[in-house]
């Protein structure tokens, strides 16, 4: 074959590589929603109330302990999961329980969900519960939106602003 | 003739397709120009413009949260010729390293080279391709774009789902108050220690390969740069929009040789992929021992025949023998060892070994390194054998991996299919002219085509006189040729040595060395 028709070949060679480089470095474009669709996430991190209360120890328990580890008080450290609801416009999008962290269980529970959401205007239902013996909600807010398209819904628990958040 | 060598197990449909693809390429490139035997090489190659571009783009990033877009928007808009480019360059080749690297494994595993001695380059490999996904995704992140908030935001979800990290590791970037300076300049030092990571391990990699072609051939290498830059001038690499935690864009240009894993998570979920990657990596960790092909013996040193000269030490391809200190006493301070694990039973080191001769007057021809399963005596006496009943043959070496010279059986002709031609000890072609042969023939793959990467190129240079141990001076002429012909190019060899045949017994000069 003469190079002068093989340096042409492999030119388009060489650069079909570049296509294929220069194609898939950008595209196609990965579509994350729907024309229309907002996103809602929920993200929290909390720790659960303590299940057990301190309790004294009496005094033949505590003759019974290695006098290092005679303490006064047991409190034992495991914590209540928390669990969550979110509802919009009535229907449950979101119902579950997330474990504290930890091997004791004495971590905070963290979670992380994402789901589109249509645009427009919605009532939105948070409900959570931070005391497995509370019967119920220990935190209950109803928020209206307006969720317009791309935009994200972010639903926090922050203490400090009062518990359920929605930024 | 019967071929006196281990024969092979035939090349699978995927090695046939390569091999095509090889014998097309190199008519086109040329066998040492070929980019498809290179791909190993020009992946380390974009590897270092990866490292040569970032080297510039550290200097200028910013590692505050307020400023890394900036820093790396404005090299696109401001200098588009100096900074533009290089960042152009370091995304298109850390792109171009994605595409080879993951051909390059296609087209081990396809020509099976991933099992028996080969089997620790296989395995070493296997982390490479984390760290180089694990490197260039976080590369993404640091532009600080919507594309970089896609990649924080799949990183965060599919760490997250692994024991140990939970859902508590999105919140380090799921606003803008959580994203710190701090955040920043942990990526850049895992972006850069990953990168690291990648050349240690690529130094790894290599352990076990002699004289590992690293860089490829001049004109590839050329091609390579013009191609890259061409991508650069005609595509630059841009920024998106900057990251905005308010709002998701409806669709992302995203980097498909990276970020492609995550639309892939959004599918089957973040523990499915990683069932997937984990799944994936313990099958390639695995695959060489999957296959239940016995491993010929590797070679052994007769320390009798051994002078420790070091020539199967140079020529190894695969550092399998070493040089040691003199164990049985004989005034030669060192002595050839082989390393049985490394062995890839290829007989270059035979091949090479000044004791290979076939002249030697003693009864068993033993040499200083020799294959148990195809020992040189038995290669002798095939010769000698075959040319008392075909005086005047032509005698054609061929090799194992290249074109199958058993199957051109044609009248007045030897065939004898050694496991590389690089066993061939170049004395063994003067040799079989001196016992009656007509012209002899040393089919080689070609030297950048060979199976055991280095016998095609010391069989061309030992006949050349290139190399020791090399052919006399007055042996190379028109009785001892070289020609390459690679598996599938049978038919071709089988004309070139009816043409070689024709065109010597027209001359009619009878061979110098018959008896």
């Amino acid at each position: 074959m003469s190079k002068f028709v093989r340096y042409p070949i492999q030119a388009l060679l060489y650069a079909l590589f570049a296509l294929v480089v220069g194609y898939f470095s950008t595209s196609p474009r990965y579509h994350l929603l729907k024309e229309g669709e907002g996103l809602l996430r929920l993200s929290l991190q909390h720790p659960g109330k303590l299940l057990v209360e301190c309790r004294q120890r009496s005094a033949e328990e505590l003759a019974k302990m290695p006098p290092n580890m005679r303490t006064s008080a047991e409190c034992p450290r495991e914590r209540s999961p928390v669990a969550v609801r979110v509802e919009l416009d009535g229907k449950p999008i979101i119902d579950d329980s997330y474990a504290p962290a930890g091997l004791s269980k004495d971590g905070a529970s963290a979670a992380y969900r994402r789901m589109p959401i249509p645009t427009g205007e919605h009532q939105l239902h948070v409900r959570i519960n931070d005391d497995k013996n509370v019967q119920g909600y220990t935190h209950d807010r109803a928020f209206a939106l307006n969720v317009k398209p791309g935009q994200i819904v972010l639903i926090d628990f922050q203490p400090e602003l009062g518990g359920v958040v929605v930024r | 003739m019967a071929p006196a060598s281990l024969r092979l197990s035939p090349p699978s449909v995927a090695g046939r397709a390569v091999h095509a693809l090889d014998r097309r390429a190199d008519a086109l490139f040329g066998e040492g120009s070929n980019p498809l035997r290179q791909l190993g090489a020009l992946a380390v190659w974009m590897f270092w413009v990866v490292l040569g571009t970032g080297a510039y783009l550290y200097i200028v990033f910013d590692t505050s949260a307020a400023g890394a877009y900036t820093s790396i928007d404005t090299l696109s808009t401001q200098q588009p010729w100096l900074g533009g480019l290089i960042r152009s360059l370091h995304r298109y080749a850390s792109d171009g390293f994605a595409l080879l690297t993951a051909l390059h494994v296609i087209r081990e595993w396809a020509l099976g080279k991933y099992s028996g001695f080969r089997w620790f380059s296989w395995v070493s490999g296997v982390p490479l391709l984390w760290l180089a996904l694990a490197s260039g995704l976080i590369g993404y992140w640091l532009v600080a774009d919507t594309r970089a908030l896609f990649v924080a935001t799949g990183i965060g979800e599919w760490v997250g789902a692994m024991p140990g990290f939970g859902a508590g590791l999105m919140r380090n970037f799921i606003t803008s108050e959580a994203v710190s300076d701090r955040l920043f300049s942990l990526l850049i030092f895992l972006h850069i220690g990953t990168a690291l990571f990648i050349l240690l391990g690529l130094w790894i990699h290599l352990q076990r390969i002699v004289r590992a072609a690293t860089q490829p051939a001049r004109p590839t290498t050329l091609f390579a740069a013009g191609t890259l830059l061409a991508l650069c001038l005609v595509l630059p690499g841009l920024s998106e929009a900057p990251a905005d935690f308010s709002r998701v864009p409806l669709s992302v240009p995203i980097d498909w040789f990276y970020a492609g894993i995550f639309p892939l998570m959004q599918l089957i979920s973040p523990i499915g992929l990683w069932l997937v990657g984990i799944t994936g990596s313990v099958a390639l960790l695995v695959l060489p021992w999957s296959r239940r092909t016995p491993r010929p013996a590797p070679a052994v040193v007769d320390l009798a025949n051994c002078n420790g000269c070091g020539r199967c030490f140079d020529d190894c391809p695969y550092g399998a023998v070493v040089m040691a200190p003199r164990l049985d006493g004989r005034r030669h301070s060192v002595q050839a060892v082989v390393q049985s694990d490394l062995c890839a039973s290829c007989g270059i080191c035979v091949g090479a070994c000044p004791s290979s001769t076939p002249f030697r007057s003693i009864q068993q021809l033993v040499t200083g390194i020799d294959l148990p399963d195809l020992p040189l005596s038995g290669v002798r006496d095939q010769v000698q054998a075959a040319l008392l009943t075909h005086p005047g043959a032509t005698i054609v070496f061929g090799c194992d991996h290249g074109a199958d010279v058993t199957q051109l059986d044609a009248p007045a002709r030897v065939n004898i299919s050694l496991p590389c031609s690089g066993m061939l000890p170049p004395s063994f072609t003067e040799f079989a002219l001196r016992h009656g042969a007509a012209r002899v023939v040393v089919a080689s793959c070609g030297e950048h085509a060979c199976s055991y990467r280095l016998g095609g190129q010391w069989t061309h240079d030992r006949l050349l006189g290139l190399r020791e141990p090399a052919l006399r001076e007055r042996e190379r002429g028109a009785q001892v040729q070289l020609l390459h012909a690679q598996k599938g190019q049978e038919a071709q060899l089988h004309n070139q040595l009816i043409e070689i045949e024709t065109t010597q017994r027209a001359s009619a000069t009878p061979p110098p060395h018959h008896v």
